[in-house]
């Protein structure tokens, strides 16, 4: 593995998060570069369908990152970006970040494949905010000419029907309108949504489903799901005869249909609701069944018999003729088409057959998943009722399964079996009890634990043995924990009742005084003090139980609303905001500038050169004054505007294709003193020095002046910004 | 403004990738004035929840304008886009007297971060053509615009509907940016 791995790196697993998340920096640039973005939005993808924990604020960081990538419109990135943002399933408080460009993809963009996307990535993200937005595209998207864009418009409409379907009733019309569409796919998902729609009114649904078998639907699918509905639809709703008469006949039309998907749909239903049909109907669906027993392919055969099986239950009477075509199935290699097999077998067997049944399960029980052992015990259920003699055999035989091991719902259901069984077959009651105290010598579920032992605290007393039992409950006091024992105590009470046996049971609560456990104790006080009064009755409370259990939520409630308050309000701070510090006015250069003045007396100054038109809005004066080790331009301007300010004044000299500007050390040349600020209709000076060289020449250099210019109007400023400002050519010593 | 800035400027230009902010409280026509932009007309627009990002092409240049929600839920993620910003679009509904105070705060606490420094801003007195509209001056004393030291800045006087004022205000800031 080693050696296989440093010969081809994996290349998956060097992506890690962290890097990712660096990488993912190139979404903000203004220009996005699909070679460089999409593989780091692949990555993201890739660690986020791969389960890697992103923290709150690492999602949140990659959403807006991912978010800016609707800056490009690049196909591939977008493509891309739908996929990421599915993906990225944006915090609900946050998923509003993107409300507005998905709308315009709906709303104005030319692109089916953007539309019908961001229909798709609303399915999975939209929030009640986006939708009031989105509410009017999504319904033209519907009937968008482009069939991807309908389909996603379709399936986002099924999508809302959970949490907004006032919203999406308003959609009919449009919706109506796709039932005809001749891709297979809209249609379907038309006629799901348009049941979503009225399966809440039973009249509309009738009128709905009478509409749809009269469309002869032709994709089979929407065939198979209207049966479904139909059938969903018969366990709450009642429909008029008329309408059952026709439901019938589309159901009976469906069974001569060549998709098996819908042929079973329609015996199942038959099957479901043989109870609103004809004699006739239910022999075809019968028999269709039965010659899936006989198809080549385990699954057709498998829904045969579970459906026949179902049937059983309620109606053996009509199957019995075909058991051995359910006996062919015994040999199956399949165990759950065996299991099927025998467990509708059981539902049909006879005093003749039952003992042989049993002993072909118990061969095969251990290789039979949870499943089919639950729907072996619904069959014997209903075969002890049928041949309560038996009982002691099937008894016999869950409580085996409930010895063995099994799952939580495999345990309970059997429970809740013995249970009912103990009310409908009076003469199982003491095996019954027997099985179930055995079964809490080791169950490991808790609450069917506590369940179990306080049923044979109610029913034990009663029964023809109850020492026997309570052997079993004391056991529970020594060796479970604290809940349990405290269950025992409350079921040993209950054996009190029976005078021979009080004193016994007396002594055995009153070893539980020295319990552990706080609730085993008081309990154990609390029933030796009823004893001792001879009051064996269930107390009753002063106010109902469900009353008092109003009472103690509400006063639940309102007491974490009003901690719940107290965290909002603490929670609102009002976030300080802090005005932007006025920036220092440098106001030390002034004409008597230390370092110049430093500089002593120029060992000569120019003449005053103008360096603009008499008339220009800055007028521009300069004098060169002559140092030793340098030169000292010193620049006059006068603001002849008086509605602008200017400041920050300086000078930029292009010297041979080189700028001399800025605020440079002397030592690299040149050293710029700004101008003060320069009023409206006034002036100011700037300074520029320039680091004379040996052997210097004199050279003429095109000059612009450069500053801050504040425009007013009265005394108010309108803007600030910077400006510069071309002034004739300067001549100066260079190097 | 020194040698580096020109040339980065240069490069910025080059590509035509200028990136620009529209930015100021709901309501105040930042959407409309993005596509009275893009299209020059008028749409008609629904609050912007999220943002609109369009490339706007001015006088040759592409722009890349973002428009940002102004409503006060989404304001605290406007920072989300300050980086590599190139400049911001402030705008204000001149009609809108009452929340003045409030444009001005958001605009200071914007102008703070440090992903805009330096930044320059363009403030639109919008919906001038309104009556009751507060002038140009009016907006700028009331949003204390003169104590903005350290970034350009101007303030036009605009109507995104009838499309004045929009080209003055942004040659400028084109200008700005190319010369800087
Ligand atoms: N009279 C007038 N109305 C305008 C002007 N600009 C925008 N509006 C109107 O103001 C309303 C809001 O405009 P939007 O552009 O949506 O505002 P927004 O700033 O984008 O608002 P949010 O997206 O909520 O932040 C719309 O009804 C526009 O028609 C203008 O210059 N004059
Ligand atoms: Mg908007």
């Amino acid at each position: 593995m080693k050696k296989h791995e440093a010969r081809a790196p994996d290349f998956l697993s060097e992506i890690e998060k962290t890097k990712v998340l660096q990488e993912a920096k190139c979404f903000d640039a203004s220009c996005n570069n699909p070679r460089d973005c999409i593989p780091v939005m692949c990555k993201v993808v890739y660690l986020l369908s791969k389960g890697e924990a992103f923290t709150e604020t690492e999602s949140t960081e990659i959403f807006f990152r991912a978010c800016k990538l609707y800056q490009s419109s690049n196909p591939q990135i977008r493509k891309m970006l739908y996929f990421l943002l599915k993906e990225i399933r944006p915090k609900e408080s946050e998923v509003f970040m993107i409300t507005s460009s998905l709308s315009r993809d709906l709303s104005t963009s030319e692109n089916s494949y953007f539309k019908a996307s961001a229909l798709r990535v609303m399915a999975k993200i939209l929030d009640p905010t986006m939708l009031i937005q989105m509410e009017r595209f999504i319904k033209v998207a519907i009937v968008d000419s482009n069939d991807n864009v309908s389909s996603a418009a379709l399936f986002l409409g099924l999508k809302l029907c959970k949490t907004h379907l006032e919203v999406v009733k308003k959609w009919v019309t449009e919706v109506q309108e796709k039932l005809t569409s001749k891709n297979s796919t809209i249609h379907f998902h038309a006629m799901l949504l348009l049941y979503e729609m009225k399966k809440g009114d039973a009249l509309a649904l009738s009128k709905f489903f009478e509409s749809m078998m009269n469309l002869s639907l032709k994709s089979p699918l929407a065939q198979t799901q209207l049966i479904r509905f139909i059938r969903f639809s018969l366990k709450t709703s009642k429909f008029e005869t008329g309408t059952m008469t026709n439901i019938e006949k589309f159901l009976t039309d469906s069974l001569k249909r060549s998709q098996d998907m819908v042929v079973y749909e329609a015996a199942k239903t038959i099957c479901e609701h043989s109870e609103y049909m004809q004699g006739y109907t239910i022999t075809s669906a019968l028999s269709v069944l039965q010659l899936f027993l006989v198809s080549s392919k385990v699954t057709t055969k498998f829904a045969g018999i579970k459906t026949l099986n179902t049937y059983a239950m309620k109606h053996a009477s009509y199957l019995t003729d075909s058991t051995g075509e359910y006996e062919n199935l015994l040999t199956e290699q399949n165990r759950s088409l065996a299991t099927m097999a025998i467990s509708t077998l059981l539902k049909l067997s006879t005093d003749s057959n039952i003992d042989k049944l049993l002993g072909m399960i118990s061969n095969f029980m251990n290789e039979v998943s949870d499943e089919f052992k639950i729907e072996l015990i619904e069959s014997i259920k209903v075969l002890c009722l049928r041949m309560p003699h038996k009982h002691q055999q099937l008894n016999k035989f869950v409580g085996d399964i409930l010895k063995d091991e099994g799952g939580l719902q495999l345990k309970k259901i059997i429970i809740d079996t013995l249970l009912q069984l103990f009310d409908s077959l009076p003469q199982a009651k003491d095996t019954i009890l027997m099985t179930l105290a055995e079964f809490s010598e080791d169950c490991i579920y808790e609450n069917l634990h506590l369940r179990v032992i306080h049923f044979l605290g109610e029913h034990g007393p009663n029964c023809k043995n109850p020492s026997r039992l309570i052997r079993f409950i004391y056991n529970r006091l020594i060796l479970e924990k604290p809940s349990i024992r405290a269950a025992a105590v409350s079921a040993l009470f209950k054996f009190s009742k029976i005078k021979e046996l009080r004193s016994s049971v007396m002594t055995l609560i009153q070893k539980c005084l020295e319990d552990k456990d706080d609730e085993v104790r008081e309990r154990a006080a609390f029933y030796l003090s009823r004893i001792s009064k001879n009051d064996f009755d269930r107390p009753s409370l002063p106010i109902p139980i469900s009353k008092l259990e109003k009472i103690l939520a509400h006063c639940k409630n309102t007491g974490k609303g009003f901690a719940f308050d107290i965290q909002v309000t603490s929670e609102v701070k009002e976030e300080v905001k802090k005005a932007p510090l006025p920036e220092k006015v440098n106001t030390s250069l002034f004409s008597n500038i230390p370092e110049l003045n430093a500089l002593g007396q120029p060992l000569k100054s120019s003449n005053n050169m103008s360096l603009t038109e008499k008339n220009a809005e800055f007028v521009v004066n300069c004098v060169i004054h002559y140092f030793t080790s340098c030169q000292v331009l010193e620049f006059k301007i006068n603001n002849t505007l008086s509605d602008v300010t200017l400041s920050g004044v300086t000078a930029s000299l292009h010297v041979e294709g080189t700028t001399l500007e800025g605020l440079l050390r002397i030592e690299d040349g040149i050293l710029m003193y700004p101008s003060q600020t320069i009023g409206k209709n006034s002036s100011g000076v700037s300074y520029v020095v320039i680091k004379k060289l040996s052997g210097s020449r004199k050279a003429s250099v095109p000059t612009f002046l450069k500053y801050k210019v504040t425009e007013y109007q009265g005394d108010t400023e309108l803007a600030m910004f910077d400006d510069e400002y071309q002034i004739e050519n300067i001549p100066i010593e260079l190097a | 403004m020194g040698v580096l800035f020109s040339r980065l400027f240069s490069t910025l230009f080059g590509k035509g990738e200028i990136r620009i902010l529209i930015l100021g409280l709901d309501n105040a026509g930042k959407t409309t004035l993005l596509y009275k932009l893009q299209l020059n007309q008028v749409i008609e627009t629904v609050p912007t929840i999220g943002f609109n990002v369009e490339t706007v092409n001015y006088n040759n240049l592409q722009l890349q304008v973002w428009d940002l929600g102004g409503q006060g839920t989404i304001r605290p993620y406007w920072r989300c886009y300050y980086p590599n910003t190139n400049a911001v679009i402030y705008v204000i509904d001149s009609t809108d007297v009452d929340r003045m105070d409030t444009a001005k705060q958001e605009m200071i606490t914007m102008l703070q971060e440090s992903d805009l420094k330096g930044v320059p801003l363009l403030v639109f007195a919008n919906k001038q053509d309104m009556p009751g509209a507060l002038s140009e001056v009016q907006v700028s004393q009331m949003l204390g615009l003169s104590l903005i030291k350290n970034r350009q800045w101007r303030i036009v006087k605009a109507s995104a509907k009838l499309g004045e004022g929009i080209s003055e205000g942004l040659d400028w800031l084109i200008a700005l940016l190319r010369d800087s």
